[in-house]
């Protein structure tokens, strides 16, 4: 026990911590028409971590799951040198971060700007600690409970066969559509871009070279093979300006949407088909490098420049009107603000590798609960950086072409025109273009160039000044396209060995991994389902960001609504309901605001919101034969009106399985509150573990 | 912190503390190293071994490739490694 004295710090200690929150929170909420600095923002979401995890979490590791330190690990107990290892809680935090870190935290803050910086500053540290970080750890306790069972294997054993196969489907579908969302980010970052497209298209010779170095050359010098492709990264990042400036070569990688889309089909058809050692393993490994390396650079460039928020604190664009994407504050703030606050896709990490790999059981609360936080970090520092931005550059960057027209001269109208912000002239948004080596930076959507520039303005404030800005805003996109790619390739992956399975109980041959038939087959449909969307999304005169990020923001939050579903009721049978509403407060939170977002994305009155009645209103403008110009025909349009119906059904699908999962769950957890069924929790019994705490075998007695 | 990582890092190595580098930084380095590996997800074949020669002393363990070639297999067909 500590002493009295100790306790007395700590106490102080943490009032000082609360203090300095509601100071900085205080501070962010109340200013009003002057710029405040980051710093407010940073600190504010810092001590809502600290606070969070000290407290929050610890009720969830000491009252509700009681962890305990003297319980053997399925990682001990079933100890198999592989799956099963364990492991140094560092060392499982740092694979568990880099698993569940990818490029949903730095687009959705970014998009979600469109609403000014405070209420997704406030969402995101509001979010994750009441929410995001909940899930991740309450299912982490529960599958190192249950052998590291999948998130799957739980649905269907603790509440049923129905919510299990609801869980299967729905991960599948939001496999498609997040695949095809980065796809779109990707694209609208490269197109029309020699210098992006270059750099990007030279990291798949690099990793394939480090495949074979690390297959024949020197086998297992993982390390070294890594510096090498690090070097050459570097090296690709001249070669992508050599060729933008080249007059012969620059037209030639200079690539419109619909190609660039064609090669990222075939890019992650190939990465499912060909070996893992050739393609996916090496890239992986350059990328958990970058990735981690450009996280600490963005809160290094944050600290040393402290710049101001450019953006208003909340704009007139929370009535729905906003170019970016539409829909009012509530509910899509919460939709597209997606990874850094809450993310069902982290149950999956959360009941995959990472239970295998604890040690102890009390780890569980630093992994699961403690990365989420930092995960919500990057979500704070994504949102700073586009946030410095001044308003004017961030619309012309993030509105389609549709909104501001194609040429900075009408851009920079449009945007005056609304009144609402500092005025941005013509010539400066042709000057930004021109100092970060890019021909134009209008309607580039999808949240990574905008982003990327506002890296570029932090970087090169604090090493190499503005010549520097061309290299860093290349960098910067080169890393949001190496995270992406690798979402991508690994994606188009798993999800074909979904489809196996699933074929395989249709035809037996199509579920046999080492098939060569099968797996080409299961790989491209895997890939048009996919590419199907992205497809749709390059060639909407609208931009597709702002049909299909609200699609796999909803999608993603139906994962969390299983994942959620999963927790009380695990909570509930191990006799516990009075701490239910640890995972009852941000179900019924994400339940109402994917309702909300659901049906208005379906059936809302408004053609810029409502799939539907965008779909009615192009029937009527076929029939009279009004088709604006951007529109390039009746064959288009009709198309475009076959997309509006697809993605109501897509939405629709999603929240019908929300309300599977939802009554399936609620009628278990009445039936065992009720009586009529016994609260019997399906942990595996305790067994006394053998580590000591060195980690060493503990010798027998 | 990063030594506690360090020291359990080179006790699960004890026996491979003749194979490193023959100086205290050279070792140091070694188990940096190993931490480094293990964090961007490199297949850790020592422990394997390890685990396999406790365990199992009767069976022959997979070679190195035969290992890599396994945990690279099993890590890209499950969901659960990968993020939005």
């Amino acid at each position: 026990m500590p002493s009295t004295s100790s306790r007395l710090v700590q106490g102080v200690a943490w009032t000082l911590v609360a203090l300095a929150g509601a100071i900085a929170l205080g501070t962010i909420a109340l200013s009003r028409g002057e710029r405040i600095s980051a710093a407010w923002l940073l600190t504010a979401a810092v001590c809502t971590y600290l606070i969070g995890y000290r407290f929050y979490s610890r009720f969830i590791s000491a009252n509700v799951f009681a962890l305990d330190a003297t319980r053997a690990t399925p990682a001990e107990r079933l100890d198999d040198g592989r799956d099963y290892v364990p492991t140094n809680k560092w060392i499982v935090f740092g694979h568990h971060f880099a698993a569940i870190a990818g490029p949903g935290p730095l687009v959705g803050p970014t998009l979600a700007a469109q609403f000014g910086y405070l209420p997704g500053a406030l969402w995101i540290a509001v979010g994750v600690v009441l929410g995001g970080a909940v899930q991740d750890c309450v299912i982490l306790c529960a599958s190192i409970r249950r052998n590291g069972k999948s998130l799957g294997q739980m649905a269907r054993e603790e509440i049923g066969t129905v919510a299990g196969a609801t869980a299967l489907v729905s991960v599948l579908g939001i496999m498609i559509i997040l695949i095809s969302v980065l796809a779109l980010v990707v694209v609208n970052a490269l197109r029309d871009s020699p210098w992006g497209t270059v750099t990007i298209a030279l990291t798949i010779p690099i990793a394939m070279f480090m495949g074979v170095y690390l297959r024949w050359l020197r086998p297992g010098r993982v390390l070294e093979a890594t510096a090498i492709g690090l070097v050459l990264l570097t090296l690709s990042l001249y070669a992508g300006k050599w060729v933008s400036e080249s007059a012969t070569w620059a037209p030639v990688f200079t690539l419109s949407g619909t190609t660039l889309a064609w090669s990222i089909m075939l890019y992650g058809f190939a990465a499912s088909v060909l070996p893992v050692w050739l393609l996916l393993a090496p890239r992986d490994y350059l990328s958990a490098f970058v990735k981690i390396g450009v996280v600490l650079a963005l809160a290094a460039g944050i600290l040393v420049v402290l710049p101001d928020m450019e953006m208003p604190a909340v704009t007139p664009f929370i009535d729905g009107s906003g170019p970016v994407f539409a829909g009012k504050l509530f509910p899509f703030v919460f939709v597209t603000i997606a990874c850094g606050a809450i993310s069902g896709f982290h149950a999956l990490i959360s009941s995959g590798t990472t239970p295998k790999l604890l040690k102890r059981e009390p780890d569980a609360r630093f992994v699961g609960y403690g990365s989420m936080l930092m995960e919500s970090l990057v979500a704070t520092m994504a949102l700073i950086a586009a946030c410095t931005l001044t308003p004017g550059l961030y619309f012309a960057i993030n509105s389609p072409a549709g909104v501001i027209g194609t040429t900075a001269a009408s851009a920079a109208d449009v945007i005056n025109n609304w009144g609402f912000f500092t005025t941005i002239s013509a010539n400066e948004l042709e000057t930004l273009a021109r100092q970060v080596g890019e021909g134009s930076l209008l309607s580039r959507t999808g949240g990574a160039p905008s982003l990327a520039v506002g890296m570029a303005h932090l970087f090169s404030r604090a090493l190499g000044g503005e010549s520097a800005m061309a290299l860093w805003y290349h960098f910067a996109i080169m890393f949001e396209a190496l995270f992406i790619l690798t979402t991508l390739d690994a994606g188009t992956r798993v999800g074909r060995f979904m489809m196996q399975d699933l074929l395989g109980n249709v035809y037996e041959p199509l579920g046999r991994v080492s098939w060569y038939p099968a797996v080409v087959f299961t790989s491209a449909l895997f890939v048009s389902m996919w590419g199907y969307f992205l497809y749709q999304g390059v060639t909407d005169p609208l931009g597709g960001i702002n049909s299909l990020w609200p699609l796999f923001g909803i999608s993603n939050q139906l994962l969390a609504t299983v994942a959620l579903c999963v927790g009380t009721t695990v909570i509930i049978k191990m006799g516990k309901a009075k701490y239910s509403f640890l995972t009852l407060i941000p179900l019924t939170w994400l339940v109402i605001v994917t309702a909300t977002a659901g049906y208005q994305k379906i059936f809302s009155s408004d053609p810029r919101l409502g799939f539907l009645s965008h779909a009615k209103v192009l029937q009527e403008q076929i029939a009279s034969g009004t088709l604006p110009a951007n529109i390039p025909g009746v064959e288009a349009a009709q198309r475009m009106i076959f997309n509006d119906r697809l993605d109501a059904g897509v939405a629709a699908f999603f929240l019908v399985s929300v309300i599977v999962i939802l009554t399936a769950s609620a009628r278990e957890w009445l039936a065992v509150i009720g009586g009529r069924k016994p609260a019997v929790s399906s942990e595996t019994p305790y067994v006394a573990t053998k580590l000591t705490d060195d980690g060493g075998l503990r010798t027998a007695h | 912190m990063a030594d506690s990582v360090l020291r359990t890092e080179t006790t699960a190595r004890a026996d491979r503390a003749s194979t490193a580098a023959p100086s205290a930084i050279g070792a140091r380095l070694a188990s940096i190293a190993a931490v480094v590996r293990r964090l961007i997800g490199v297949p850790d074949y020592d422990t394997y071994l390890l685990h396999m020669r406790e365990r199992y002393p009767q069976c022959t363990p997979m070679d190195r490739a035969a290992f890599e070639r396994d945990r690279l297999t099993a890590r890209y067909q499950r969901i659960g490694s990968r993020c939005c």
